[in-house]
C-alpha cells in the first residue's frame, strides 16, 4: 500500500513534468494536414469520455478538429452499420467493438492500418507498435492477418467485493487469479455475509436477460474442464455444444446466487446491480475492468463504497478453469473518409505511449506494456497492472465466439437462462433449448451446407496466433 | 347520492357544491402523474453521489452540476435550438399543408374520399423501425442526411397523417353555410375561407398544433440515424449524454427539465385555447 | 348550394380565376379538392413509397446486413412462411393483442372518467389540467427510462414505498418486473400513466364539443344520468371516440421504448411483444428480410383492425351528423 503511496506522488509530478515537454515534433506531412476536421462516431462510454479530454491538446498541437458524435452503446451498432454499409463518408473514424471487427473488417468498411503506421511521415517515431500487447492488438484489431484497428483498452470481467465487509465477518479475500478463489468460495463467502434485513446481500448478480452473453460466460467457462476447453460453445465443425452437464452446472451455480437476492431482482442489468452496491448493499458484484473507476473507485460518486473494494476476477471453476475474458473497444479508418491522413494523426496521436498513459488518469484502459508499467495507471487505477500477466498469457479474444450470429446466440442463452431464473424451466431444459435455436441460428447462418469451405477459423483453438508481435501484421 | 356520478354540465353552468369526492380524486391523480416527473426532476439538481444514494432522497443539496455538464460541456444548447427549429416548422407545415386536406375531405363528396382519407391514416401504421434503413437511403441520396431540412420534411410527413384526421373532424362541424355566405358577399373561395373558416378553426389548429409539436420535438429514432453532427436535435442527445456504462440519474434529470420545459411552458401559455380548442365543435347546428 | 347556384351568384371569382385556375379552382366541385389535397398526398407518397417498396423487395429475398458479402437470392414469400411457423412470432402476437386490448381499454375509460370530471367548473382546475397532462409531454424513452428508475433497487419509489407497504403488510416484496405475468401488466400500468392523459385530452374535446339540447330534453323526460351517458353522451362522443381510440391502438400496437427500456421482452419472454421482436430481428441480428416480412405483417394487422373498427363507428357516425 505504501509504495503505491510513494509511487503515485512521484507520478503526479512526472504527469506534470510531462505536460509541459514537447513530445513529438511535428513531420511536414503532418502540417500539410493543418486545418482539416475529423468526425467521429462514438458510444457514449467512460473510455471515449477519457479520449475526448484530449480533443483540445491535438488540436492545439496539430491544427486539426476532432468532432465527436456520440451515439447511446444501444443505438451505436445500428447506427455505425448503417453508415458503413450506405458509405457516407459522414464519420472518418469509429468506434469498433472486438465483436465485430471480423464482420467489419470483412466487408470492407476498414482501412488497413499498417501502411499508416510505417509511413514516416504521418506516424511519430516513437510510436513503437511493438510497445502493444501481441494479444490485445492482434485479438482487437487482426482479421485475416490484417491490421484494421488500434486498441484503447482491453480488458477483463471479474467480481468486485467489499474487503471492509469480509473483515468484519473475519476473513480476508484472496489476491486477484489466486487459485483459491473458487465458485465454491466465493459462494461460501456471499453466504457468510448475506444479511438482507440490515441491509446486505451476499451478492449482487446480473440476472436481466440481455445481459447473459456478459454476466454468465465466466461460469459457463468456469465449469469447463481442461480437456473441454475451446468446446464451450461450437466443435471443430461449428456445430452447437452447449447441452452438456457443464452448462447445466454452470447455470445452477449462477442460479445459486439468486437466494441472495431480493424477490424483484429477474431483471436487473448492470446499473441495477451496481447501484445496489455502489448504495452499500452488496458485498459482492460483477465488473469489467474498464468500469471499475466509475462504478467502484470514484470518491466523489461512491463515497459509500470507494477505497474499501478488492478487485478479483471471475473465480476459478471445479477443475481450475478461468474465465478468459477479452473485452475491448478499438479505433478504425473508414474506407470512405475522405481525411483519412488526419483521422490516422489523431489515432496515432491518441494511442501514443505519452497520451495512453496519461488518458489512465481518467479512467482508460491500458493496452500497451509501457502504459501497464505507468506511474499514471499505478497511480489512478492500481487494479490495473494485476491482470498484465493475464492479458499477455491467459485471455482469448474469442471468448464470445465471434461470429455475426453471436447476438442472435447470446439473445439465446439470456431467453432461455432468465427463464431458468423465473423458474419456468429447468437448467437441463434450457441447456437442450439453447442447443436446439443455436443451431438453427447457425444453420440459417449457412454453417453446415455440405462441402462449404470458407468457414470462419478457429484461432482460439491455438492461441499462439495472436501472440504474433504486432510489426509483423500485415 | 343524488348529483349523478357523470354530471354532463356546459361550462357555462353555475358551480356545483359539495365536490370534495372530485377534488379527492383529481389531487391522486394528479399526484400519480407528477410526482414520477418531478422526482427526476429533483434529481437533475442533485450531484452524482446524492443521485446514487441508497433510498429515496427528497432533501439534499442543490446543485447544478448536471446542468453544467450538459450546457457547458457537451453544448447541449445547440441540439436544444436545433430542436425548436424542426419542430415549430415541421409543425407550421404538417398543420398548414395537412389543414386543406382536412379540409377537402370534410367538405367535398368525391369519388374515393373514404379511401384517401384511409390511405393518409396507413401512413401511420409502419413501425419506424422497418424503413429507418430505405429513409436513410432517400436522404443520403437527397443530400438531405444532417441537414434540418431533412428531418423538417420528415416529421412534416409523419405527422400529416394525424393533422389530416383531426381537422377533418372539426371542419365538419362547421356548417358549410357560413361561408357559401361570405361567398355570395363577392368573396373568393380563398378569402372566404381565410375570413370566415379559419377563425372560427384556428383553436382546433392550435390544438392539433401542439400535439403535433408534442411528437416532433419528441421524435428519437429517425433523429439518431439521419444526423450526426450538425442538425442532432435534443432526444439523441440526452440519450448520448445520460447513459454511459449506466445510467447517470442527475444528467438524465437535467436534460428532462432542459426538454420537457419548453413544452410545459407551451401548454401552460396555451392550455385555454387547447381546451377551448378541442371544444371547437360548439358552433352549435 | 348545388353548382349552378355557386357559379351564378359568384360572378367575381370567375372573372379574376378565368383559365386554368378556373378549372381546377373552387368552381370545380370534382377536382378542387384534388387539387387541395395534392400537397398532403405527394409528400406522404414521396416519403412512403420507397420504403415501401423497399419493404416488399427485401422481404422476398434473403439479406443480412451484417453480412453483406452474401448473395442476395429471391425467395419469394418464404420468410412470411417462416415466421407463420416461428413460435415467437404467435407469442409475440399474442402479447401485443393483450397489451394493446388492456391498455387501450383502461386508457379509455379513465381517460373518459377523467374528461367528465373536469366537465365541472372547479376552482383550480385548468392548473390540475397541465399536472395531468405531464405524462404526455415527455419523450417516451425518458418516461420508461423515469419508470425503469421508479422500480430501481433500493431507491426507486415503488421499490421503496410500495414494496415497503407491502413487506409491512406481510406480503413481501412484490416481484414487479420479475414475475412474468406482473411484469407485464406492471408494463401496462405505465403505459396507462403515460397515454391516459391523451385519451383524456381528445375526449374532453369531444365532450365539449356536445351541443345542450338534447340534454335538456332529457331533463325535461327525467331521464337518469347513468341512461343520459349511455343514450345521449356516448352516441354524440363517436366522433372523438373513434379517433383517440385508433390512434391510441395503432400506437399501443408499436409500443417499443417502454418495453425495450424496463424488460426488454423480459423476464423470460414475458413481455417481448411484436415491436420488440421486429427491432431484434432487424437491428440486433440485422435480420433485414426478416423484419422488413414481419413489419409488412404487422402493418397489416394494424389496417385490418383499424379499418373494422372505423367501419363499426363510421356508419354510425355519419347518421349522427
Amino acid at each position: 500500500m505504501n509504495i503505491v503511496k510513494l509511487s503515485a506522488a512521484t507520478a503526479a509530478g512526472l504527469s506534470l513534468l510531462m505536460l509541459a515537454l514537447p513530445t513529438h515534433a511535428q513531420t511536414e506531412a503532418q502540417k500539410a494536414l493543418s486545418g482539416k476536421t475529423v468526425h467521429f462516431l462514438a458510444p457514449s462510454m467512460p473510455q471515449f469520455a477519457a479520449l475526448a479530454k484530449f480533443f483540445p491538446e491535438f488540436e492545439e498541437k496539430y491544427g486539426i478538429k476532432v468532432v465527436v458524435d456520440e451515439v447511446p452503446f444501444e443505438n451505436y451498432r445500428q447506427k455505425s452499420l448503417v453508415e458503413m454499409q450506405q458509405g457516407t463518408g459522414t464519420y472518418d473514424f469509429f468506434a469498433v467493438d472486438v465483436m465485430w471487427l471480423a464482420e467489419y473488417a470483412a466487408a470492407g468498411f476498414l482501412e488497413p492500418l499498417m501502411p499508416y503506421v510505417k509511413n514516416a511521415d504521418l506516424t511519430d517515431a516513437d510510436y513503437d507498435i511493438d510497445d502493444f500487447l501481441p494479444r490485445v492488438i492482434s485479438g482487437t484489431g487482426v482479421f485475416n492477418d490484417t491490421l484494421y484497428t488500434l486498441p484503447i483498452g482491453a480488458g477483463p470481467v471479474g467480481t468486485t467485493f467489499r474487503a471492509d465487509v469480509a473483515e468484519k465477518a473475519g476473513f480476508k479475500l484472496p489476491e486477484r487469479f489466486s487459485p483459491e478463489f473458487t465458485t465454491k468460495y466465493m459462494y461460501d463467502a456471499a453466504k457468510k455475509v448475506n444479511n438482507p434485513e440490515s441491509n446486505m446481500i451476499g451478492f449482487a448478480n446480473i440476472p436481466g436477460r440481455w445481459f447473459w452473453g456478459v454476466t454468465y460466460l465466466p461460469y459457463l467457462f468456469a465449469y469447463q474442464t481442461p480437456e473441454t476447453k475451446g468446446d464451450e460453445y461450437v466443435d471443430k465443425d461449428w456445430k452447437i455444444t452447449i447441452n452438456n452437464e457443464r452448462t447445466v452446472a454452470s447455470i445452477d451455480y449462477f442460479l445459486s446466487l439468486k437466494e441472495f437476492m431480493p424477490a424483484d431482482s429477474a431483471n436487473w442489468g448492470i446499473g441495477e446491480a451496481t447501484a445496489v452496491y455502489q448504495a452499500g448493499n452488496a458485498f459482492g458484484t460483477w465488473n469489467y475492468q474498464d468500469f471499475v473507476k466509475g462504478f467502484f473507485e470514484d470518491p466523489e460518486t461512491q463515497a459509500k463504497v470507494a477505497g474499501k473494494n478488492v478487485h478479483l476476477h471471475t473465480p476459478a471453476g471445479p477443475d481450475g478453469v478461468i474465465d478468459p475474458w477479452f473485452g475491448a473497444w478499438s479505433l478504425g479508418v473508414s474506407k470512405d473518409s475522405k481525411n483519412k491522413e488526419a483521422a490516422w494523426t489523431f489515432m496515432q496521436w491518441v494511442t501514443s505511449k505519452d497520451v495512453q498513459a496519461r488518458a489512465t488518469q481518467y479512467g482508460a484502459g491500458p493496452s500497451r506494456h509501457s502504459t501497464y508499467k505507468s506511474e499514471t495507471l499505478a497511480k489512478y487505477q492500481p487494479w490495473w497492472p494485476g491482470v498484465y500477466e493475464f492479458m499477455l498469457k491467459e485471455t482469448n479474444p474469442d471468448e464470445r465466439v465471434r461470429v455475426p450470429e453471436w447476438a442472435e446466440i447470446s439473445d439465446i442463452m439470456g431467453e432461455e437462462g432468465n427463464r431458468v431464473w423465473i423458474g419456468e424451466i429447468d437448467s437441463k431444459t434450457a441447456a437442450a433449448n439453447m442447443e436446439k435455436r443455436m443451431t438453427d441460428a447457425m444453420r440459417k447462418g449457412g454453417y453446415y451446407i455440405p462441402g462449404r469451405n470458407d468457414l470462419p477459423k478457429q484461432q482460439w483453438r491455438d492461441l499462439t496466433y495472436y501472440d504474433r508481435l504486432p510489426s509483423e501484421w500485415n | 347520492m343524488k348529483q349523478p356520478t357523470y354530471n354532463m354540465e356546459s361550462p357555462a353552468a353555475p358551480l356545483v357544491q359539495r365536490n370534495w369526492w372530485v377534488y379527492l380524486v383529481l389531487i391522486l391523480v394528479c399526484l400519480v402523474n407528477f410526482v414520477p416527473y418531478l422526482w427526476v426532476v429533483m434529481t437533475g439538481f442533485m450531484d452524482g453521489a446524492s443521485a446514487s444514494s441508497a433510498t429515496p432522497a427528497w432533501f439534499f443539496t442543490p446543485s447544478l452540476e448536471a446542468f453544467h455538464y450538459l450546457i457547458v460541456e457537451k453544448g447541449i444548447m445547440k441540439n436544444f435550438f436545433n430542436s425548436v427549429i424542426v419542430s415549430l416548422a415541421s409543425t407550421f407545415f404538417s398543420v398548414t399543408i395537412g389543414m386543406f386536406c382536412a379540409y377537402a375531405l370534410a367538405r367535398y363528396d368525391f369519388t374515393g374520399r373514404d379511401d384517401v382519407s384511409f390511405w393518409v391514416l396507413t401512413n401511420r401504421m409502419m413501425p419506424p423501425v422497418a424503413v429507418l434503413i430505405p429513409i436513410f437511403v432517400t436522404f443520403q441520396t437527397a443530400g438531405l442526411l444532417d441537414t434540418l431540412a431533412g428531418l423538417v420534411l420528415l416529421y412534416t410527413a409523419m405527422q400529416l397523417p394525424f393533422v389530416v384526421w383531426m381537422l377533418t373532424g372539426y371542419f365538419r362541424d362547421i356548417p358549410r353555410r357560413y361561408e357559401e355566405s361570405a361567398m355570395v358577399d363577392g368573396d373568393t373561395w380563398f378569402a372566404a375561407f381565410r375570413k370566415v373558416t379559419l377563425p372560427l378553426m384556428m383553436p382546433s389548429i392550435t390544438a392539433t398544433s401542439i400535439f403535433v409539436m408534442i411528437l416532433s420535438w419528441n421524435e428519437f429514432a429517425f433523429a439518431t440515424f439521419l444526423t450526426s453532427t450538425q442538425a442532432k436535435t435534443m432526444p439523441p442527445a440526452i440519450m448520448a449524454y445520460s447513459i454511459g456504462a449506466d445510467i447517470r440519474w442527475n444528467v438524465l434529470g437535467a436534460a428532462v427539465v432542459l426538454i420537457t420545459a419548453p413544452l410545459i411552458l407551451f401548454v401552460l401559455l396555451l392550455q385555454r385555447q387547447l381546451i377551448s380548442g378541442l371544444s371547437q365543435g360548439v358552433v352549435r347546428k | 348550394m348545388s353548382i349552378s347556384e355557386r357559379t351564378t351568384t359568384a360572378p367575381p371569382m370567375a372573372l379574376s380565376h378565368r383559365g386554368i385556375l378556373s378549372r381546377f379552382g373552387p368552381s370545380n366541385r370534382a377536382v378542387f379538392p384534388w387539387v387541395l389535397m395534392a400537397p398532403t398526398l405527394i409528400i406522404l407518397f414521396a416519403i412512403g413509397i420507397y420504403p415501401f417498396l423497399y419493404s416488399l423487395y427485401i422481404a422476398s429475398h434473403n439479406v443480412i446486413l451484417s453480412k453483406p458479402y452474401l448473395p442476395r437470392i429471391f425467395v419469394g414469400l418464404y420468410q412470411y412462411q417462416a415466421l407463420i411457423q416461428d413460435p415467437e412470432f404467435w407469442h409475440a402476437l399474442r402479447k401485443t393483442l393483450l397489451f394493446t386490448v388492456q391498455a387501450v381499454f383502461i386508457e379509455f375509460w379513465l381517460g373518459l372518467g377523467l374528461a367528465l370530471l373536469f366537465q365541472r367548473q372547479l376552482a383550480g382546475i385548468a392548473f390540475m389540467r397541465v399536472f395531468i397532462l405531464i405524462p404526455m409531454i415527455l419523450p417516451p424513452l425518458v418516461a420508461a427510462l423515469i419508470w425503469r428508475y421508479m422500480f430501481y433497487p433500493g431507491a426507486g419509489l415503488m421499490t421503496y414505498y410500495v414494496g415497503g407497504i407491502t413487506k409491512a403488510l406481510g406480503f413481501g416484496e412484490i416481484p414487479f418486473l420479475s414475475d412474468p405475468t406482473i411484469a407485464f401488466q406492471t408494463l401496462v400500468f405505465v403505459d396507462v400513466w403515460e397515454w391516459t392523459p391523451f385519451m383524456f385530452l381528445m375526449l374532453s374535446a369531444g365532450l365539449a364539443s356536445i351541443p345542450r339540447q338534447p340534454y335538456e330534453a332529457a331533463e325535461i323526460d327525467g331521464a337518469s344520468s347513468w341512461r343520459v351517458f349511455w343514450t345521449i353522451t356516448m352516441p354524440l362522443l363517436r366522433p372523438a371516440i373513434l379517433i383517440a381510440v385508433v390512434i391510441r391502438t395503432m400506437d399501443a400496437f408499436r409500443t417499443y421504448e417502454l418495453i425495450v427500456i424496463m424488460t426488454r421482452g423480459g423476464p423470460g419472454n414475458a413481455t417481448t411483444t411484436m415491436n420488440v421482436f421486429l427491432t431484434k430481428t432487424g437491428l440486433e441480428f440485422f435480420d433485414a428480410s426478416k423484419a422488413a416480412a414481419l413489419s409488412l405483417i404487422m402493418m397489416m394487422i394494424i389496417i385490418v383492425m383499424s379499418f373494422v373498427f372505423i367501419r363499426v363507428f363510421r356508419s354510425k357516425t355519419e347518421v349522427a351528423e
